[in-house]
């Protein structure tokens, strides 16, 4: 249906900006689910232009890794029990720092200002 | 926190508390003035005043809305005998009034002594009229903690049992595990706390969740500290190291103590008042801790959510938000966060 606009993250786009509106003129609980909404459309919107890129990246590092081709599910599984049972204990600083580059990456789909400047594109 | 004002009238929706009302303080006592807080998770909140024997004494009613993850929270029973004991060494809590029984058809809660003051976490860390307290703020978070902390545990046996007080990080490995999701920053975070493990000799009451958000102040002091439903014995430490959790220094995370004050007057208060000797690398851990737990209980919340056992915006928004705790658990564990 890509012929036919506006596309789907300027649908979201629009939704967030009137809900943004409905907010501001809203008070209690309605204002604040009315701002968590907007901000679950902002996550959507994100996640639809980054998401494929953020996982396949994912999954290749995780891959070399562990030296394991599998799903991105599987391997999230695999890791999680190879730190468990400390198999990875020797590759601590190496795992904390890819980790690390996993999350900067879920963290700028999720709420991109809340990750440190070192992390943001322009001010490190 | 809104609030719907509502007249009192027989035959609406608080009927329950008028009846468990007039079962303790007579057939002339009354209720009015009533407000509904209208933004709560796990209970039903109602503000009124009482009005018997010619007297007016502001109350609030916390009436569980919903049972389950007894295991992660202590009920509102329990919660109300931990007020009575707090509240008899005259410990700032709201004055515990009674306990709903079965015969008030009113379900499991309590009621408790109204305090005014102030618990939005942005207001107690920015608000220019509460500029003042905050530079004494954590120090005076430092007494109270000694001041609880040095409470016999003895009076707090019904707490012993609680899988917090077992092993809180084996208790919250359990909660991680049930929910069956993979977390591999989760997971390192659980594996520095086993390879860094620390010994509690002697258990302590700790209230579990000293933070701004459950501490009411004014200008001039904390009025109360609130919400006790975390509470269960353990490492001292770990209240000091929940306080100074990253994430409860809300958007001012340059000050360690929970987003108002610093290290040194929390701790030099902490060992003033009696709490004992302050390890801060033992708190350091409970912090680490700390962010595993909260990112437990984001997960906890989406689950609620996409389980549709309690459905809201709010909880739908923590399962994503549980990428930004591990995101501070591991800039933490890097040594990039203090």
């Amino acid at each position: 249906m890509s012929q036919y606009l506006p596309d789907v993250p300027e649908l979201l786009k629009t939704v967030q900006g009137y809900i943004r509106e409905l907010a501001a003129k809203s008070k209690g609980g309605d204002k604040y689910d009315a701002l968590v909404a907007a901000y679950l459309l902002g996550i959507c919107e994100r996640e639809l232009k980054n998401g494929p890129t953020i996982d396949a990246k994912e999954k290749e590092q995780l891959a070399k890794f562990l030296k394991s081709e599998s799903s991105l599910e599987d391997l999230h599984k695999a890791i999680c029990a190879g730190i468990r049972n400390g198999d990875l204990d020797g590759q601590w600083d190496e795992l904390l720092d890819m980790l690390l580059t996993q999350t900067v990456a879920n963290v700028s789909v999720v709420r991109p200002d809340h990750l440190d400047d070192m992390h943001q594109p322009g001010k490190q | 926190m809104a609030q719907a004002d509502t007249k009192a009238a027989a035959g609406d929706e608080f009927d329950d508390i008028r009846r468990a009302v007039i079962r303790r303080f007579g057939s002339s006592a009354k209720i009015d003035n009533i407000s509904v807080a209208t933004l709560g998770g796990s209970s039903r909140t109602v503000i009124f005043d009482l009005i018997e024997s010619g007297k007016t004494r502001r109350l609030v009613s916390r009436q569980e809305t919903y049972t389950g993850e007894e295991d992660m929270f202590l009920s509102t029973s329990g919660q109300f005998r931990i007020m009575e004991v707090v509240f008899k060494h005259g410990f700032p809590v709201p004055e515990p009034v009674f306990e709903y029984d079965p015969a008030d058809e009113a379900g499991h809660g309590f009621v408790s002594g109204f305090v005014s003051g102030e618990t939005m976490p942005k207001k107690i860390i920015n608000a220019p009229h509460f500029a003042d307290l905050r530079t004494r703020l954590a120090a005076r978070c430092g007494e109270l903690l000694a001041q609880l902390h040095t409470i016999d545990p003895g009076e707090f046996g019904f707490l012993s049992e609680r899988p917090d007080s077992v092993d809180m990080v084996d208790a919250f490995r359990d909660r991680y595990d049930f929910y069956a999701e993979a977390h591999p920053a989760l997971e390192l975070g659980f594996r520095w706390l086993e390879r860094n493990r620390i010994s509690v000799p002697k258990k302590t009451f700790l209230h579990g969740d000293f933070r701004c958000g459950n501490i009411m102040v004014a200008p001039d002091d904390i009025h109360a500290v609130l919400d006790w439903e975390c509470s269960h014995l353990g490492a001292p430490m770990e209240d000091l190291g929940w306080l100074c959790t990253r994430s409860w220094r809300f958007d001012r995370p340059d000050l360690p103590v929970g987003g108002f004050g610093e290290r040194k007057d929390l701790y030099q208060a902490y060992e003033a008042a009696g709490g004992g000797r302050v390890d801060p690398d033992e708190v350091r851990f409970w912090e680490i801790f700390g962010l595993v737990r909260w990112a437990i209980y984001n997960i906890m919340q989406a689950y609620g959510h996409v389980t549709g056992f309690r459905r809201s915006m709010a909880f739908a928004a923590c399962g994503r938000n549980t990428s930004l705790v591990e995101y501070d658990l591991l800039m933490t564990l890097a040594g990039h966060y203090k």
